[in-house]
């Protein structure tokens, strides 16, 4: 998972043509919506990650049920000159 | 005259500051300069001439002649007898040079400075027009545009690259990337004066999470970029700094729909047969920009790595191959790199990596192309020092290093590609591998990490082969382009 300091990211699936109305409910929980896309970037304190989702297993609460499909949180890739 | 490097122990070297009409002083505090009006300190006309001919008479050689200061140089006793002082000799180090050539001639450089504590005293005749004479030390080197020697066999950005990838006779028919935007996530894109001094359109912006925009802590991004501009010097390019989330930089670049993006990153997924869900969203970015932008994305093969998204089916997956110093029949050796990845991946069926390859240095540590990145970022510091081929000869901070990896063939590739988009705007992703992958030059020596040995014809560890931009261009420039939907019907 990605984290600077206590921030985590991830990339957020909303169910098909409802990437607005995830992003929307997502910011209203305390989400930063960073860009919206085939995938919804998001990032948030752990507190609120915690609070909308329960760490460390995400699972999607009923209230998103119907807009998010899926949390991916983001690990940090490989350069690779050496 | 002199050099930089080349200073030497009896001369001394000095700006005579004049003496301003006005009666003011740039001398008079610390904030003079910036809060008087230049006009005040301004000489009144005719002293700097008048200036320059006693310094001259007195034996000094005049440099130039400035509206502020004289530059001149003389001898040390000259200087001493003329100003009633005495000189010392000291060290400058001369940031920027290899801690390895520390022994040889200019690695340390002498110059003369003024003693502490000595008295200085104007001479009568150029009291009149000079207020004080400061002998001048040599700078610091923060970055220099012209990387360190360095004594082992390495390639420079951007000529080497450009003749061994064949670029430069692509060149010269005018095809050079203009009007073909790239562009590249990484760690970042320090604005080193080697993109300046080449001129090249060397832009750099944030993704969403990321930060100081003028600044790489690692070296990476800055590096490998100039890959790019070794083959397409004239491409317009925007780096995107990386945040935290590498899918969310992916998509930034994306959005920006350039014709062809370089990405010299990637995860480790060895065994896996099935892609983890947390990097769907980057399978899917890259999808995107591949079917549905008709963005060439091309992706570093690994360094040994089981690499995705190298491994996509839609990227230009790019390798390594190590050319020689030495010449057989006419032309330089080509190996496989034993430093570049290739393999099959188990998640996309049929998919082998690499789909033809970059100039990429060998084990232990890839330490072959010199390339520019800030001072005193990971990358300078870790790997400066003697003891090649552990250490790369070249500063700690001096803004240099020798790096390759398949990070360093992504980007000669992409600056390829961005050749065949300007010669033929209409080319889909599909069309440019294509094209490279029927016009490489084939590698028959050598192994990669993983071992697969390489031998006539399309093989493991160089796919194709290496990339050949004059016969890519070649075959590019006579492809038509068709769009299905206008062809006539089949009769």
């Amino acid at each position: 998972m990605a984290a600077e300091g206590d921030i985590l990211s991830a990339e957020v699936e909303a169910a098909p043509g409802r990437q607005r109305q995830a992003a929307d409910a997502l910011t209203r929980l305390g989400f930063k919506v960073l860009h919206i896309g085939t995938t919804i970037s998001v990032s948030a304190p752990r507190q609120v990650w915690d609070q909308a989702f329960g760490l460390p297993r995400a699972e999607v609460p009923g209230e998103l049920g119907e807009l998010v499909t899926g949390v991916h949180f983001q690990e940090p890739p490989d350069f690779h000159p050496l | 005259m002199t050099t930089i490097t080349e200073r030497r122990e009896d001369t001394v070297y000095f700006e005579a500051a004049l003496r301003p009409d006005s009666g003011t002083s740039m001398f008079a505090d610390s904030t003079a300069t910036q809060s008087a009006d230049l006009d005040q300190l301004r000489p009144a006309p005719g002293v700097a001439e008048r200036a320059a001919n006693l310094l001259q008479a007195k034996g000094f050689t005049v440099r130039h002649v400035g509206t502020f200061s004289v530059s001149a140089e003389g001898p040390r006793t000259l200087w001493e007898s003329t100003f009633g002082t005495r000189l010392e000799v000291r060290q400058a180090d001369m940031t920027g040079r290899p801690p390895d050539m520390a022994a040889t001639a200019g690695a340390q450089v002498p110059y003369l400075a003024h003693v502490s504590g000595e008295p200085f005293t104007m001479p009568q005749d150029l009291e009149p027009y000079v207020e004080r004479a400061y002998p001048q030390p040599p700078p610091r080197f923060f970055a220099s545009p012209i990387p360190p020697r360095v004594g082992y066999h390495h390639l420079r950005v951007p000529d080497d690259v450009a003749l061994l990838l064949r670029a430069h006779p692509v060149h010269d028919r005018g095809v050079t990337g203009r009007g073909v935007l790239v562009a590249m996530a990484d760690t970042g894109f320090y604005r080193h004066p080697f993109y300046a001094h080449h001129g090249y359109n060397y832009n750099a912006t944030l993704a969403p999470d990321a930060t100081r925009v003028q600044h790489d802590e690692v070296g990476h991004g800055t590096a490998e970029a100039a890959n790019i501009f070794a083959n397409a010097r004239d491409v317009d390019f925007v780096g995107v700094k990386m945040g935290a989330n590498a899918t969310l930089a992916f998509k930034a670049a994306s959005d920006l729909s350039p014709a062809v993006m370089t990405n010299s990153w990637g995860y480790h997924l060895p065994g896996l047969t099935k892609l983890p869900n947390f990097l769907r969203p980057l399978e899917l970015a890259v999808i995107e920009a591949v079917r549905q932008r008709g963005i060439t994305v091309c992706f570093s093969a690994g360094n040994g790595h089981v690499a995705f998204p190298g491994m996509m089916p839609d990227v230009l997956s790019v390798g390594g191959v190590f050319v020689d110093e030495v010449q057989v029949n006419g032309e330089f050796r080509l190996e496989a790199s034993d430093y570049a990845s290739s393999f099959d991946s188990l998640i996309y069926a049929g998919r082998h990596v690499p789909d033809v390859c970059g100039l990429v240095g060998k084990a232990p540590r890839a330490i072959y192309i010199m390339l520019p990145v800030e001072p005193g970022d990971e990358i300078d510091t870790g790997l400066a020092g003697a003891g090649y081929p552990a250490k790369d000869g070249t500063g700690p901070d001096d803004g240099w290093a020798v790096i390759s990896g398949t990070s360093a063939a992504s980007p000669q590739v992409a600056g390829v590609c961005a050749l065949l988009k300007q010669a033929q705007p209409g080319l889909s992703p599909d069309l440019v591998k294509a094209i490279l992958k029927a016009s490489a030059r084939d590698v028959t020596e050598g192994k990669s990490f993983m071992g697969q040995v390489a031998g006539d014809g399309h093989d493991g560890p160089t796919g194709a082969g290496l990339v050949d931009a004059e016969a890519a261009y070649r075959l590019a420039r006579s492809v038509t382009p068709r769009n299905l939907h206008t062809l006539p019907p089949p009769r």
